[in-house]
């Protein structure tokens, strides 16, 4: 009777096998690097095993099942977690195919690779990714199928369940609308610690640059007029103060909110941003105000009340033509020419030489800065060689080699010891302006540092050292820029196009899908009449919803087709059924074509020679030589057989 | 009337009234004539414990994506759910509208296994395969091209006579097995068990029956049957002479005997001695092995006379005969 | 195209008519079991008269071997008929100094077998065994009979006292079992106010001759046999596995038979395809005698049962 006992077929064991690879697949770019090939390797032996007929090695399992946690633990320190858990739970899935031997492993194996399958969404959730995993449904369910007794060819099996796929879609968009979202999470912080690139509050020009040439879509921004031209694309994310020779920080000091004279009139835009778990929103040089929700610093960067876990839209309008702080507070003065003590003293030197040849000429010591960046072999790529513990002598003298980071970093260094004041600005620059959707879109590469002197009656003055030595990374981009040298070949300029393009769907995406929250839930539910802030309602039309999918389903399961793609035989069977009601039945196990000749001897003459000539014709088409019968001539037979009246 | 009687009384009524409406809710229903056609009234769907299981997990998925605020995995949960809740229809569908349209028992004997073979059909729309469980024992089984199945199920026959076939569950957990759609049916073919032959016991002869040689053909001699050269150790006096006269070797009259030809008559009368199962296990052994060595046997019971006669359809006749005696 | 072939073989096709014509006219009112015989015949089987004595199988088999321009030989089955009665025997001729080999009565082209069942089993497995193989193996030579070779059986159903009736394994190397059964009055009266059969047998017009034959056998295994009419004979085996009152189902070679007398009978009726109805017309004759069923049925009953229970799908 237990049918739990069965055991699961080759068949079966290599579909299982499958839905277990892929799985693996979708959660290899976050495992640790020792995982997936050992993973992929066992699964291979589960399955060249059970080919020959074999059990796993019992001791090899325990000591694989011993070591999982081991080893999980001796990666991440702990086996709580996202990380550590998805490492887990994809090397348990493995190792439970191990020792799968009755039905009931393989279906625990199926509800389990479903479920880690659903967990590799945690680590992303962008179309692309959500296809692959709906998609990766498709050899579970397949292996589910297959362990059904007398299942089928295994092509069948494959097409059941994609077309089951296809069906269960309208379903399940309507329920993914319907379904309540939560106001604020039953538990566990939502917005754990995520290695999520971006702008931060920290730089540190020695650092891997590894933003970079991280291709991730940071935020778009829809422009209501014109999309700026590419120069002026600065967005400000944050405004690092104070330097300890190594790092760029913001800094601890209060100060008043810097005066801002806009001379030109302010465009509107939107911002959206994906989550970050950061408090920094970039906005365009500069915000004028405010949105809901947010704040501005002194130096009219903004900042979110909380950090952002979600997409998050917010409405800005930034002036181009400005200017910011015409007098500069005490207070600012001795941030902006902070200096870390005794580092770098042949930077130091360099610009006390500066300092002595054009006094407090600041426009005269940043133009030679930047002639100095120009002309003095410098070079922009984005792998640049290690600095040493002098680090802004290190790149100045010796390596010369940097991207942005560097130069903005060495700039405002330069230009505090020549007593200019001067502040690194943290944020983006540039993006693709997708002019089809009519947005522009900016990628965790556009990250960029650029410096702000500060120049007595211009106030704050936006320098950007590294367009001195590479104009291309503001007119191209950063990838662009240092393609000529370094650049990874998957960031090959057609590429970049491509997927520069493409996005249009992925704004969609983030938009329609990832981005629909409780908010544009209850925004969209109330377009139609619903009201979301009574629970009811809203249960009422997801209950009303999922019953008339069943009452669909249950109304398309009591249908009862003919044979289909048989034309003829659905033709005779009208026919039969029209001269059934004329009071002509067809007797058990009367012949058809015997049939329509015994009802035409019944009939009035008109009708009889008419049925006598479509029995002769079926009989033709039906059983004659040329089979299957030509389609035109059955059509012509069913036409004919259509308007026959009894 | 105390209220809870009360309430067990309706409870008995509502239960009633239930078992009188959905005839295939319970096994033990009255047997039914063929064909036996599965209509919506009759199959009863539930989720298995897979499906519960799998729900568990769904449920878990749900949760998860909701708290998370994560609309993909709450997106593929929805597709994961909409397939799965499929397997209701997928199962229900493979069993709608089939029909039980024979039932075969094959030849047994008593306290051995009899095979049934049934036969099923159903209208030309693809339908997953079934399994059909009788006595523990589950037959998968899937529809061919012609929607025509043919199944053969083994059951134990406790005991000669005609056997009733147990209620019958007709069951599918097609596509993904977490949907379990049922049916019981009941037909009321009856199979008829053969009397198990003695092991052992005298043969017919000597136990005083009547058993009287006959000879067949006109002729009680040898019969002729051609020439061939004679071989030294043939008997001389089947040399044919005048033959041989006309040749140069001696040639060898070739002969046919036909086989001692025996009628048996076989008894009930005779066996008085023993009690009456005994009496037909002992007729049951005397007529298979009157029909294994080819005999004529005439078997003669208290209200009828079978025979004489000899072939497969006199065994079974007389097989017939002995099972179902009182 | 197989239709273009009975335009250009029309003349065969008309002697065919004829001689069917012909043979009804000498059994009167049996015209059922006068084509089916016939059908036998193109299908290349042999076939088994089960019927009392006196109701013209000996003219049938008589009328069938003229009609077609066959060699006709009979043998009547008793028990003391032993194989070299059927098949020869070598008799030693002095003036040559050998064994000559004299062919007995199985090396014609149709064979009257009467009353089989009263041969000895010995006989008869001689006679079927040459029915299957179509040649003789005896004393140690192979001799092969004709390519038209074909066997008509007569069996008594009712005297069957002192008989062999033929085993059910051995039954279906018949392709057919026929009963002619009594004419009816209409067919009776003209019978005995007509002319005595045996002279009208004597002046029966030859109408075929055995190479028609052969031509005509290949033409009726070219007859199409759609889809749909073998699924049709699909269901009609499996049904008869299936029946609760038939012991023992069709086997796969009764399919083949089955099939094959229904192409005979689809070019008898001048078409070049099987209908369901030409399976329906020969399924009694084909299945009743292959089918073991249960004590105390009928196999002609069974036969009929099946074809009204199993339903021709359109």
């Amino acid at each position: 009777m237990a049918p739990a006992n069965r055991v699961p077929d080759q068949r079966a064991f290599a579909l299982l096998i499958l839905s277990a690879a892929v799985t693996l697949v979708l959660h290899a770019p976050h495992l640790p690097l020792w995982l997936p090939m050992p993973a992929a390797l066992l699964l291979l032996l589960c399955w060249a095993f059970r080919r020959r007929g074999r059990r796993f090695p019992v001791l090899a399992r325990y000591v694989l099942v011993l070591a999982l946690p081991l080893a999980v633990v001796a990666s991440y320190g702990t086996i709580f977690g996202r990380l550590p858990g998805a490492a887990l739970a994809v090397g348990l899935l493995t190792l439970k195919l191990t020792e799968t031997e009755t039905l009931r492993d393989a279906r625990i194996v199926i509800a389990t690779s479903a479920f880690v399958l659903m967990s590799a969404l945690l680590f992303g959730q962008s179309l692309l990714q959500t296809a692959l995993v709906c998609v990766a449904l498709w050899p579970l369910l397949t292996a589910a199928m297959s362990l059904e007794p007398a299942a089928g060819p295994t092509r069948a099996l494959m097409h059941g369940s994609a077309l089951r796929l296809m069906l269960a879609l309208p379903v399940a968009l309507v329920a993914f609308v319907l379904i309540p979202r939560l106001a604020s999470p039953l538990w566990g912080a939502p917005g754990m610690q995520v290695a999520k690139t971006g702008v931060s509050a920290r730089m540190t020009p020695g650092a891997i640059g590894q933003l970079l040439i991280d291709d991730q879509p940071a935020f778009r921004v829809g422009f209501q007029g014109p999309i700026p031209a590419r120069p002026l694309r600065y967005f400000r994310a944050v405004v690092l103060w104070h330097f300890d020779g190594r790092s760029w920080t913001p800094g601890h000091a209060a100060l008043p909110l810097e005066r801002l004279i806009i001379r030109d009139r302010p465009s509107r835009y939107t911002v959206t941003l994906d989550a970050t778990r950061q408090t920094l929103l970039p906005a365009l040089d500069i915000p004028v105000d405010t949105a809901p929700g947010t704040f501005s610093t002194a130096a009219r960067t903004l900042l979110a009340m909380r950090p952002i876990d979600h997409t998050l839209r917010y409405t800005l309008e930034s002036a181009t033509d400005y200017t910011l702080s015409p007098q500069l507070v005490p207070d600012e003065r001795t941030l902006a020419l902070q200096l870390p003590v005794g580092a770098d003293p042949r930077a130091r030197a360099l610009a006390a030489q500066w300092r002595a040849r054009y006094g407090g000429n600041s426009r005269a010591i940043v133009a030679s800065a930047l002639r100095m960046f120009r002309n003095g072999g410098f070079r922009y790529t984005l792998v640049p060689p290690p600095l040493g513990r002098q680090q802004v002598d290190d790149f100045l003298f010796r390596t010369r080699a940097g991207f942005c980071e560097h130069y903005a970093s060495a700039f405002v260094f330069l230009m505090r010891a020549a007593g200019v004041p001067a502040r690194v600005v943290a944020g983006y620059q540039g993006g693709y302006a997708n002019r089809t959707a009519g947005y522009l879109l900016v990628r965790q590469s556009d990250a960029h540092a650029w410096a702000e002197v500060w120049i007595p009656g211009d106030g704050w003055v936006r320098v950007d050292p590294t367009a001195a030595v590479s104009p291309d990374r503001i007119s191209l981009g950063a990838t662009a820029a240092a393609q000529t040298a370094d650049a990874p070949w998957f960031l090959s300029g057609w590429w970049i196009g491509f997927r520069n393009r493409i996005d249009v769907v992925n704004r969609l995406w983030n938009q329609a899908v990832v981005g629909f929250d409780a908010l544009r839930q209850r925004a969209l539910l109330t377009q139609f009449g619903l009201d979301p802030s009574r629970w009811q309602s809203v249960a009422l039309a997801l209950g009303g919803a999922l019953g008339m999918a069943l009452a669909v389903g249950l109304a398309l399961a009591l249908r009862e087709p003919g044979k289909r793609g048989d034309a003829l035989a659905t033709g005779f069977q009208r026919l039969e059924r029209r001269l059934t009601r004329a009071r002509c039945a067809r007797r058990p196990g009367e012949a058809p074509v015997a049939y329509l000749r015994r009802a035409a001897s019944s009939l009035p003459s008109p009708a009889a020679t008419t049925l006598m000539a479509l029995a002769g014709r079926f009989a033709q088409l039906r059983y004659g030589g040329t089979q299957p019968p030509p389609p035109l001539a059955v059509r012509d037979w069913v036409r004919k057989a259509k308007d026959f009246r009894p | 009337m105390n209220p809870e009687k009360r309430a067990r009384n309706v409870a008995a009524a509502v239960h009633a009234r239930l078992l009188r409406r959905h005839p295939g809710l319970r096994s033990e229903q009255a047997s039914e004539s063929l064909p036996i056609i599965l209509g919506q009234r009759r199959i009863y769907v539930l989720p298995s414990s897979f499906g519960v299981g799998f729900g568990g997990v769904m449920l878990l998925m749900l949760l998860g994506a909701l708290n998370y605020n994560n609309n993909a995995a709450l997106l593929l949960t929805c597709v994961l759910g909409a397939a799965s809740a499929q397997s209701m229809y997928g199962a229900f569908r493979s069993l709608h509208g089939l029909r039980l349209v024979t039932v075969k028992p094959g030849p047994a004997t008593a306290g051995g296994p009899v095979r049934i073979m049934m036969g099923f059909e159903a209208s030309l729309r693809p339908r997953g395969p079934l399994r059909l469980v009788a006595a523990g024992a589950s037959h998968p089984f899937a529809l061919d091209r012609e929607a025509r199945a043919t199944i053969s199920i083994t059951l134990h026959a406790e005991r000669r006579g005609w056997m009733h076939l147990p209620a019958l569950k007709l069951e599918s957990t097609w596509p993904f097995g977490l949907f379990r759609a049922w049916s019981w049916v009941h037909p009321e073919t009856l199979a008829l068990i053969y009397p198990v032959p003695e092991d052992g016991g005298p043969p017919p002869g000597r136990a005083g029956i009547d058993a009287k040689p006959v000879r067949l053909g006109r002729d009680s001699g040898e019969e002729y049957a051609g020439l061939r050269d004679y071989q030294p150790g043939d008997p001389p006096r089947r040399i044919a002479w005048r033959a041989s006269a006309r040749s140069d070797t001696l040639l060898f009259r070739l002969h046919e005997s036909p086989p001692a030809q025996t009628l048996w008559t076989l008894r009930w009368d005779e066996l008085r001695a023993l009690d009456p199962e005994r009496r037909i296990m002992r007729l049951a052994r005397w007529v298979d092995e009157a029909h294994r060595d080819g005999r004529e046997w005439v078997l003669e019971l208290p209200q009828q006379i079978l025979g004489p006669d000899r072939g497969s359809a006199h065994f079974h006749a007389c097989m017939t005969a002995l099972a179902i005696l009182p | 195209m197989p239709e273009a072939t009975l335009a250009r073989n029309d003349a065969t096709q008309q002697r065919l008519v004829h001689a069917l014509a012909q043979v009804n006219q000498l059994l009167l009112g049996k015209t059922h079991a006068v084509r089916l015989s016939f059908a036998c015949l193109l299908a290349g089987g042999h076939l088994l008269l089960e019927d009392i004595p006196g109701v013209g199988k000996t003219t049938l088999a008589h009328a069938l071997a003229r009609a077609c321009g066959l060699a006709f030989q009979r043998v009547q089955f008793t028990s003391d008929l032993t194989p070299t009665d059927i098949i020869g025997v070598g008799i030693y001729e002095r003036e040559l100094g050998h064994f000559r080999f004299h062919p007995g009565p199985l090396f014609t082209e149709l064979l009257l077998a009467d009353e089989i069942n009263r041969g000895t089993p010995k006989v008869q497995s001689a006679l079927l065994e040459a029915m299957a193989e179509g040649q003789v193996s005896t004393e140690g030579e192979t001799r092969p009979l004709s390519p038209v070779f074909t066997v008509i059986a007569t069996q008594n159903p009712l005297d069957m006292a002192g008989t062999h009736p033929l085993p059910d394994s051995q039954l279906d190397r018949f392709l057919m079992r026929l009963s002619l059964g009594y004419p009816d009055a209409a067919a009776e009266r003209a019978l005995l106010s007509g002319v005595d059969r045996r002279e009208m047998l004597r002046d029966l017009t030859i109408h075929l001759t055995p190479a028609d034959l052969v031509e005509l056998r290949r033409r009726a295994r070219t007859v199409d046999a759609s889809t749909a009419v073998l699924d049709y004979v699909q269901s009609l085996l499996s049904a008869s596995r299936a029946h609760p009152q038939i012991r023992v189902g069709l086997s796969p070679r009764a399919g083949l038979a089955l099939l094959a007398a229904a192409r005979a009978w689809a070019m008898l009726a001048g078409r070049s395809y099987v209908m369901p109805e030409d399976v329906q017309a020969v399924f009694p004759a084909v299945a009743a005698h292959r089918i073991q069923i249960q004590h105390g049925a009928n196999g002609e009953t069974l036969a009929a049962k099946l074809l009204a229970e199993v339903s021709v799908r359109a």
